[in-house]
C-alpha cells in the first residue's frame, strides 16, 4: 500500500489551494449549449462510461464492519510505519500493545475495513466529492476508463486511504476559507447587537459550497447573544486555523515567502503532462488557439500579452478531464472550463464539450463516437487525429478559452496570486478579476461581429453581449451576484485587505518569546507586507483598467449599433433592428429610431392574423416609445390591445383543447401578462383564472 | 466591498447622522454626494466605475441586490428614458410613475432571465428600477431579486430612506 509521493506532497499547497485552484471561470453560457447544439441528422448522445459510481459494490458496508478485528502482528495487509501517520491524521490510534486499530470514535477497526481502505479506490461503485475528484486530478491524477481507478504518471492507482486523507486536509484548508470570510463579514457589524439572519445563511452557502466549519462553530453562531460572541467564537476558530498552517509551513518556505515574490511562481515547476497524449493535444490546441486569436483585435492583443522575452507565445496548457465524476455533481460539473494559476493550466470539462464533439462530427461515425469518446483519453486522441474537430472545438469554445486566458493573464501579470499561493495573503478570489474577464471575452465577441456580423446574427451570446453594450453596470453586477450565490471563495479586493488584517491581528499574538518565534513572526511580517503591497497594485490595476474599458464601452455601443441595425434589417427583421437600437439607448440618432419604428409597423401590418408574431413586435415598439417618451398614436393603440386580445384567445384556446397542457403555467403567465395590454383585460382574466382551475 | 458602519457614518460628514432602523445602517459615500438606509450585514461594493455608485449584496444563495447609480447630463448611458428603455431589454416590464418623498419618479419592474454563467444562473429575475431626475441627470436605484422570491421590504426602506445632496 504505498503512499503517493506526488499526492502526499500535493497536500501542502492546500494552504493557499482554493485560491490556486482559482475558481472561476467560464460561464459555460453558450459554449454548452452552441457546441452541444442539435446536430443535422440524427443526434447521438454521449455514453456515461462506467466509472460514475452507479455499480454495485464488491463489499458491502455490512462486510466491511464484520469481525475479524485488525491485529498488527498476524495482518496480512500490515500497515507501514509510513501510512500509520496517515490513519493517524484521521484520528485512528494503534494500540502498540495489543496491536489493535482504534478509530476516532474508539471502536476497533476490522482487518477488513483496514485492507479495503489501503485497496484502490473504484470509481465504477463508489463515489467521490466533487472538490476530492477535482483536487485530485489537480494533483496529476487521471481517470483509467478501462479500470475506473484514478492513476498518476506512473500508474499508480490511488488509494481510498489516500483520498480520505486528502479529503481531510481539503476540509481544513476549506475551514480556513470559511472562518475567514465569517470573520470579515462579522467584524463589520455592531458588537451589541444580535446576530443578523445574515450570517447563519452564510454559514449555509459556505456548506452548499462544500467549504466545511470547524466543530462546534456552527453551534456557537446559532447560539451566540450577540455579534460580540459570535466574532469571539469565528475570532479563536480563524486563531485555531492559522495556528494549524502556520505549523505546517517549514521556516525554510518562510524565509523564501519573505523574499520578493517573483512573476510567474506556482506556475513554473508544475509543468508535466499526465502522459505523452495529453502534452500533443495540449501543444496543437494552443497552436490552433493561436491561428484563431490571430485575426481578432483583442484576440491578437490577448496572445501578445503572453510573449516570454524572445517574442515566443507561452500560452498556458490546455487539458481535457473530467472535471467531476457525473455530469450533474455540483461546484464545476457544469462548467465548460476553468484556469488553475498552480498548475498554469486550462483544464477543459469533458462533461460540457463531448457531446458537441460529436454533434460536429460527420453522422456515420456519430454512434461509434458516442461510445468510443466515453472515455476522456480517447477524445484526447480523436481531437489530436483530427485537426478539423479540433478547430471546430476551438470555434465553438472561443468565448471560454478567451476568458480563461484572461484569467491565466491576470495570474501572470499580478504578484497578489504569487502571495496567495506563498501564503503571504487570504486565499480568496477577487470577483473584480471576473468583471475583467467577462467584459474581456465580449470584447473579443464585439470584434468577432463588427467583422462579420451576418454570421452571428442567432449566436447565443448575442442576448448577453447586448445587455453588456446597454448597461455595462448591470451586467457586471449580475456577474457579481452570480458568484456571490454560487462560490463560496468569493471576495473582493477591499474584503480581502480586511481579511488581510484579521489574519495580521491574528499573527500579532503568537508568542514571540519561544526559541525561533521571533524569526518566524518577522518572516511572517515581512511577506505579509509583500502581500499588502502586492493586493494594493492588484487593485490599482484594476480600476484603472475598468477605467480603460469605460472609453472603450462607449466606442463599442457606437460602432454596434449601426452595424446591427444594418444587418437585422438585410434578414427581414426590422423589430430585432429597432430592439438593438433601444438597447444602445441615445447611440443612436432619432432619425434612425423613426425609420425602424416605421419598418416594425409595416410588418406588423403585413403579418395578418399572426398574433403571436405581431405582439413580440408591439412590445419592441413599446420599448422603443418608452425610450422616447412617446405616447402611441389612439389609433395604433386601439390595434395594438386588439392584437394583445386576440393573442391570450389563442392562449385561452390551447388551454381548452389540452386543460393538463405540459407547460401550462408558462402559457397562464404570458396570458395574464398579455390580458393586462388588453381592452378586455378583467373578462380575459376572469378567463384565465376559470382555465388555471380546470384540471381535465 | 467596505465595512458599512463606522467608517460610512464618518465618511457621511453628518454632525448628527440620521438613525436607521434596527438591522440598518446609513450609508453615505466617499463624496457625501448622497446616503440611504441599507442592510447592515448585506455585502457592500462601492464605485466600481462608471455610474455605479454602491451596491449592496444580500445573503447567498438567492443573492439579492440594492443598487444606486448616477446618471449625469451628456453622459454615455443616455437620459433616463433610455436608461429605463435599456433596463425593460429581455424580459416583460411594467412601468409606472410614482412619488418618492413627494417628488415625482419613474418605476419599472422588469422580469427577466439571469444570463447563464459558470453553469450557473438563468433563474427569473424581478428588476425594479427607480428613477429619480433633477437639473443635471438622474439618480437609478435598482433592486434585483429572485421572481420566485416574494418582494422584501427592504427596496422600499432604501428608496424612501434615499436623500442626495443638491
Amino acid at each position: 500500500m504505498p503512499l503517493s509521493r506526488a499526492l502526499y506532497l500535493g497536500l501542502f499547497f492546500l494552504w493557499a489551494g482554493p485560491a490556486a485552484a482559482h475558481p472561476g471561470h467560464k460561464a459555460p453560457e453558450g459554449h454548452f449549449h452552441v457546441f452541444a447544439a442539435p446536430a443535422p441528422g440524427r443526434p447521438e448522445t454521449v455514453e456515461m462510461g462506467a466509472c460514475v459510481g452507479d455499480k454495485a459494490p464488491a463489499k458491502s458496508a455490512a462486510e466491511l464492519a464484520k469481525p475479524p478485528v485488525y491485529e498488527h502482528k498476524t495482518a496480512a495487509d500490515k500497515i507501514t510505519d509510513e501510512e500509520l501517520k496517515i490513519w493517524e491524521q484521521l484520528g485512528y490510534k494503534l494500540d502498540k500493545k495489543t496491536g489493535q486499530l482504534s478509530r476516532p470514535q474508539g471502536q476497533l477497526e476490522t482487518a477488513a475495513m483496514v485492507t479495503w481502505l489501503g485497496d484502490p479506490f473504484n470509481a465504477a461503485s463508489e463515489k467521490l466529492p466533487a472538490f476530492v475528484w477535482m483536487g485530485v486530478h489537480g494533483q496529476g491524477y487521471r481517470l483509467e476508463e478501462a479500470t475506473c481507478r484514478l492513476v498518476n504518471a506512473k500508474k499508480e492507482a490511488v488509494t481510498r486511504l489516500e483520498l480520505k486523507v486528502y479529503e481531510w486536509w481539503v476540509g481544513r484548508s476549506s475551514e480556513l476559507m470559511a472562518v475567514q470570510s465569517l470573520h470579515a463579514a462579522l467584524a463589520k457589524l455592531d458588537p451589541s447587537k444580535p446576530v443578523p439572519p445574515d450570517i447563519t445563511q452564510r454559514v449555509r452557502q459556505l456548506q452548499s459550497a462544500q467549504m466545511q466549519l470547524p466543530d462546534g462553530l456552527e453551534k456557537q453562531l446559532l447560539e451566540a447573544k450577540n455579534v460580540k460572541d459570535a466574532l469571539a467564537a469565528v475570532d479563536k476558530a480563524h486563531e485555531a486555523s492559522l495556528r494549524f498552517w502556520d505549523g505546517m509551513m517549514p521556516l525554510n518556505e518562510l524565509q523564501k515567502a519573505a523574499q520578493p515574490a517573483v512573476l510567474g511562481y506556482g506556475q513554473a515547476g508544475q509543468k508535466t503532462y499526465f502522459d505523452a497524449a495529453e502534452a500533443r493535444l495540449s501543444h496543437a490546441l494552443r497552436q490552433d488557439v493561436l491561428k484563431l486569436f490571430a485575426g481578432n483585435g483583442p484576440g491578437s492583443e490577448l496572445m501578445s500579452r503572453f510573449k516570454d522575452k524572445k517574442g515566443v507565445v507561452q500560452l498556458p496548457r490546455i487539458t481535457i478531464w473530467k472535471v467531476s465524476q457525473r455530469p450533474d455533481d455540483p461546484g464545476y460539473g457544469r462548467s465548460a472550463a476553468f484556469y488553475d494559476s498552480s498548475q498554469d493550466a486550462i483544464v477543459v470539462n469533458y462533461w460540457a464539450i463531448t457531446q458537441g464533439v460529436i454533434n460536429a462530427a460527420p453522422e456515420t461515425e456519430r454512434k461509434r463516437l458516442s461510445k468510443e469518446l466515453a472515455d476522456p483519453k480517447k477524445l484526447t486522441a480523436y481531437l489530436e487525429a483530427n485537426p478539423a474537430a479540433r478547430q471546430a472545438f476551438v470555434e465553438a469554445t472561443d468565448l471560454t478559452l478567451y476568458h480563461e486566458l484572461t484569467h491565466a493573464w491576470q495570474a501572470r501579470r499580478s504578484k497578489a496570486s504569487v502571495e496567495q499561493t506563498r501564503g503571504n495573503l487570504p486565499a480568496a478570489n477577487p470577483v473584480e478579476e471576473e468583471h475583467e474577464a467577462f467584459r474581456d471575452e465580449y470584447r473579443y465577441f464585439h470584434a468577432k461581429i463588427m467583422a462579420n456580423p451576418q454570421k452571428y446574427l442567432n449566436d447565443p451570446h448575442m442576448s448577453s453581449y447586448l445587455g453588456m453594450l446597454s448597461n455595462y453596470d448591470e451586467f457586471r453586477d449580475g456577474i457579481t451576484r452570480m458568484y456571490l450565490s454560487n462560490f463560496g471563495g468569493t471576495s473582493d479586493f477591499p474584503t480581502i485587505k480586511t481579511m488581510q488584517d484579521n489574519r495580521r491581528g491574528i499573527f500579532d499574538r503568537f508568542p514571540g518569546w519561544a526559541p525561533g518565534s521571533w524569526l518566524r513572526n518577522a518572516l511572517r511580517k515581512q511577506g505579509m507586507k509583500l502581500g499588502d503591497q502586492a493586493l494594493a497594485q492588484a487593485e490599482t490595476d484594476s480600476k484603472k483598467r475598468t477605467k480603460e474599458f469605460e472609453v472603450e464601452w462607449g466606442k463599442m455601443r457606437k460602432e454596434a449599433g449601426p452595424r446591427l441595425i444594418a444587418v437585422y434589417e438585410k434578414a427581414g427583421e426590422p423589430h430585432k433592428a429597432l430592439l438593438a437600437g433601444v438597447g444602445l439607448g441615445g447611440a443612436l440618432p432619432a432619425s434612425e429610431l423613426d425609420r425602424l419604428e416605421r419598418a416594425t409597423l409595416k410588418q406588423i401590418a403585413g403579418l395578418k392574423d399572426d398574433s403571436f408574431q405581431k405582439v413580440q413586435r408591439w412590445e419592441v415598439l413599446e420599448k422603443a416609445y418608452d425610450l422616447r417618451g412617446k405616447d402611441m398614436d389612439p389609433k395604433l393603440d386601439k390595434t395594438r390591445r386588439a392584437d394583445y386580445s386576440a393573442v391570450v384567445r389563442g392562449y385561452l384556446n390551447m388551454l381548452h383543447d389540452n386543460p393538463a397542457h405540459p407547460e401550462k403555467a408558462g402559457i397562464v403567465e404570458w396570458a395574464k401578462t398579455y390580458a393586462l395590454k388588453s381592452d378586455d383585460k378583467d373578462k380575459l382574466l376572469e378567463e384565465i383564472r376559470k382555465a388555471e382551475a380546470t384540471k381535465r | 466591498m467596505r465595512p458599512l458602519l463606522a467608517a460610512a457614518l464618518l465618511l457621511a460628514g453628518c454632525s448628527r447622522p440620521p438613525q436607521a432602523p434596527e438591522g440598518k445602517a446609513v450609508y453615505s459615500d466617499k463624496a457625501a454626494r448622497f446616503s440611504l438606509h441599507g442592510p447592515a450585514d448585506w455585502r457592500v461594493m462601492e464605485e466600481q466605475g462608471g455610474a455605479h455608485r454602491v451596491t449592496f449584496f444580500g445573503p447567498p444563495p438567492a443573492v439579492e441586490s440594492i443598487a444606486v447609480y448616477r446618471h449625469d447630463k451628456g453622459g454615455p448611458g443616455g437620459d433616463a428614458q433610455a436608461y429605463l428603455a435599456g433596463q425593460s431589454l429581455g424580459g416583460k416590464s411594467f412601468a409606472r410613475k410614482l412619488e418618492v418623498k413627494g417628488k415625482p419618479a419613474r418605476e419599472l419592474v422588469v422580469e427577466k432571465k439571469a444570463p447563464v454563467m459558470h453553469g450557473k444562473g438563468g433563474e427569473l429575475l424581478r428588476q425594479r428600477t427607480v428613477v429619480l431626475e433633477d437639473e443635471k441627470g438622474f439618480w437609478a436605484l435598482v433592486h434585483t431579486a429572485p421572481a420566485s422570491q416574494p418582494s422584501s421590504a427592504v427596496f422600499e426602506d432604501s428608496l424612501q430612506s434615499f436623500s442626495a445632496r443638491d
